[in-house]
């Protein structure tokens, strides 16, 4: 969990490799089998011309991001919002990257103003959006990390 | 598990789903923590939560033929942390449903609440159908 944050401050990177049994191991996890998940045949006769990893898989891993950075003040106090972009695909590493953008007060409480993105290895962005996280009591607050 | 389904064309804004309910149990969290990759808490991961009900939620949406859907954007809002362990209930309905030729698009609003009855979190959810010439 970050004991320090700044304005700009960036968010420990998390890196992931989109593989067909890492999203049928998602399908069975989550019930969701849609086929252009999990179907080979079926997703080659569709636009995207094969399988495609679920929209909540690759979000999962923002939020995994913004848990390790942010501890439990993200899964009982967190708000996102996301757009899906591209499709991540079986042999995609995917990048997930996050910046504070800004910290304000409210109410006595601080918050962190974040973006995010995810992208794979030819640079193309899947996911992007913004986050909000009521910063931890204990987090202390500095200009530039100083 | 919801009975029935409704199909695409029935959809129009206002419809609500039935309430479709969720055991977050241990065995569930696990096979999600793994699949995702996530470090393990004492809690559900939040998007296992929305996971779960979207699933649901999906499943009782009978597309047409040859149809997809995927994910176009999400929207969500935490309300507290949930134990695993916990059963959920997630409430949806349609607020916006547009028919183009090349590209459908569903967008709904959930809430989930715990069996307390307390909100748990919520989310808006746009769904893109896209159409066989897209």
């Amino acid at each position: 969990m970050l004991s320090e944050v700044h304005q700009g401050k960036l968010l420990q990177p998390l890196v992931r490799d989109i593989t067909q049994d890492r999203i049928n191991l998602y399908a069975r996890a989550s019930g969701d089998f849609n086929p252009i998940h999990v179907d080979e045949t079926f997703a080659a006769n569709t636009p995207f011309g094969g399988t495609i990893a679920h929209g909540m898989l690759v979000l999962a891993y923002v939020s995994e991001m913004m848990t390790l950075a942010f501890g439990q003040s993200w899964i009982s106090e967190g708000k996102l919002q996301a757009r899906f972009k591209e499709a991540a695909r079986p042999g995609d590493t995917v990048t997930i990257k996050g910046r504070i953008d800004s910290i304000k007060e409210d109410n006595g409480n601080w918050y962190a103003d974040c973006t995010f993105e995810c992208s794979n290895q030819r640079g193309a962005v899947i996911v992007a959006g913004q986050a909000t996280v009521r910063l931890p009591t204990e987090t202390r607050i500095t200009k530039n990390g100083s | 598990m919801q009975k029935g389904s409704i199909t695409y064309e029935d959809l129009s804004p206002g419809y609500e789903f039935p309430p479709i309910t969720c055991e977050l149990n241990a065995s569930f969290v696990s096979d999600y923590v793994r699949a995702v990759e996530s470090s393990k808490t004492e809690f559900v991961p939040p998007l296992a939560v929305t996971a779960c009900g979207l699933t649901a939620l999906t499943k009782f949406i009978t597309l047409p033929p040859d149809t997809i859907a995927i994910h176009a954007s999400q929207e969500l809002q935490f309300f507290k942390a949930v134990p695993i362990g916990t059963v959920v209930e997630c409430r949806a309905r349609v607020v916006r449903k547009l028919d183009r030729s090349k590209m459908s698009m569903l967008l709904l609003e959930l809430d989930i609440y715990d069996q307390n009855k307390e909100k748990v979190q919520s989310g808006k959810t746009t769904l893109a159908l896209p159409g066989q010439n897209a």
